[in-house]
């Protein structure tokens, strides 16, 4: 199947989405979300860790230094209460504007 | 309150932003370690400075590691080419200090008032000729006649510029005789010694004595306080120190004067100057302080009521037109740039020649041709002529 980049704006409300099963490093994260998306959704570092700086900036997320899998201290990235709240909006919003999308595109 | 939070985590990432720096390459490896275990080619990696730096844009401080980066490469730039550097600083301060000059000067003359007691009060009074011609000075006797009669002003101060031999010093030195009541009236005050007043110093028997400007004391006297008593000797006659005027007293004529010296006394000084007695030329700067109660058009209405009364007790006198008064400024600008028609009160204080007050002025019958109508007004064959630095003046 062939990958797919990450639709605009989608990319914060997934990794809040993923986080939210627990705490996870930033390869997880990426790895998750391939996983989960039928690896359809390929996660560049070039998006990825800007995204994760933006989670810290606004508090949605908070990092600590953990151990890997494979033995190597990493940063791990945990949910805020503040990006619980986040996640919640972010669903809702989706979902609306998802809403409005499938509506045109039954009706037109 | 969220957007202080957010200023919060911006502010701590600022100083802590090495650490952080440091802890995002090490992520960002080993997710490029983790991706290479997975199969993923490493040509696909990109500029790992590049991502590191667009994730760090999220907290907003990249200008100032750019700035420190430019600023960083224009200084080793500029090091390595030092022609250019000099040549570049030169030309910067050479442009800031002409344009700080300049300013300073504007500023001198036109913005600020004199530095002396009550500015507001004081007058420049000026001659003006029937065809509108100023000319700064006046006869001494007239500021006398006008000091003995006017009730609009309190007091009449004379000054006049000259240039004196001191000791055997190969400059003349810029000196400036004055009334004796000159620096009480303008408020200013000794550094040491006394500064001139009228009962010792207006005495016909009394001694040659001069005061020395702060500046002139400092570097021709090494700021010697031992000075103030002591004789010195001034185109060869002994007159003696009384005091130091303080150091920011700058006096009426924008600049800073050497040695101070009684307008009385000059005579003495100056052998054969006819100046306290000459009825005729511009001699000496005149200034009136007003009355209480006084304007400057009243003060200008009275003096040229005296004007006449000097003409009829005279009439062979060649005297003023009409005398002009007007409010100062420490200005020195040129006369044909005043702005007679304001009404009698010009913005101007005449650019002071240092020899003027040395110079008999000339009588002379030529002279540009003198309008029919002001020529009726006076005796026929009078004409005086200002100094010659000065616009020729027919009353």
């Amino acid at each position: 199947m062939p990958k797919s980049g990450m639709p605009s704006g989608a990319l914060a409300l997934l990794i809040l989405r993923v986080l939210h099963s627990g705490p996870l490093h930033g390869y997880a994260i990426a790895q998750r979300i391939h996983m989960l998306s039928s690896e359809v959704l390929e996660v560049e570092e070039g998006s990825l860790y800007p995204a994760l700086q933006k989670l810290l900036l606004k508090g949605w997320a908070s990092a600590e230094w953990g151990i890997s899998e494979t033995n190597r201290k990493v940063r791990f990235y945990r949910l805020t209460t503040a990006g619980q709240k986040q996640l919640e909006a972010e669903i809702r919003e989706y979902e609306r504007v998802n809403h409005a999308i499938q509506s045109v595109l039954r009706t037109a | 309150m969220l957007a202080i939070r957010e200023f919060l985590r911006r502010a701590i990432y600022l100083v802590t932003r090495n650490s952080h720096s440091r802890a995002l390459e090490a992520e960002m490896a080993f997710h490029r370690e983790m991706a290479a275990r997975a199969g993923r080619p490493a040509s696909s990696f990109g500029n790992t400075a590049l991502l590191r730096e667009q994730s760090r844009e999220a907290w907003g401080w990249t200008w100032i590691d750019r700035l420190f980066q430019d600023l960083r490469y224009a200084a080793r730039t500029l090091f390595r080419s030092p022609g250019f550097t000099i040549s570049a600083i030169l030309i910067l301060a050479i442009g800031i200090g002409v344009n700080v000059t300049a300013f300073s000067l504007f500023n001198m003359a036109v913005l600020q008032s004199l530095p002396v007691r009550d500015p507001g009060t004081l007058l420049r009074l000026q001659r003006r000729s029937m065809d509108g011609q100023i000319a700064g000075g006046m006869p001494y006797p007239t500021a006398i006649y006008f000091r003995d009669h006017a009730h609009t002003l309190s007091g009449i101060l004379t000054t006049a510029d000259g240039k004196l031999e001191l000791e055997d010093d190969l400059e003349p030195r810029d000196v400036s005789f004055i009334s004796s009541n000159f620096f009480d009236d303008l408020g200013a005050s000794a550094a040491y010694g006394r500064l001139f007043s009228p009962p010792l110093d207006d005495a016909p028997n009394a001694h040659l004595v001069v005061v020395l400007g702060y500046h002139f004391w400092q570097t021709r006297f090494s700021a010697d306080p031992n000075i103030v008593g002591r004789t010195i000797l001034l185109n060869k006659q002994a007159v003696t120190v009384v005091g130091i005027t303080s150091e920011l007293f700058p006096g009426l004529k924008g600049g800073f004067t050497d040695i101070w010296i009684p307008i009385r006394q000059q005579p003495q000084l100056v052998q054969g100057s006819e100046m306290l007695t000459d009825k005729d030329g511009g001699a000496v700067g005149v200034w009136g302080r007003l009355a209480p109660g006084a304007t400057a058009k009243s003060a200008e209405a009275e003096l040229l009521g005296l004007t006449g009364q000097r003409r009829l007790l005279d009439p062979r006198l060649c005297l003023e037109g009409r005398v002009h008064s007007h409010r100062p400024r420490r200005a020195h600008s040129d006369p044909a740039a005043a702005d007679a028609s304001s009404g009698g009160y010009l913005w101007r204080v005449d650019a002071a020649d240092p020899r003027r007050g040395l110079r008999k002025s000339r009588r002379t019958a030529a002279g540009p041709r003198s309008d029919p109508r002001t020529r009726a007004q006076h005796p026929p064959g009078y004409r005086c002529e200002s100094p010659a630095h000065l616009p020729s003046i027919i009353y």
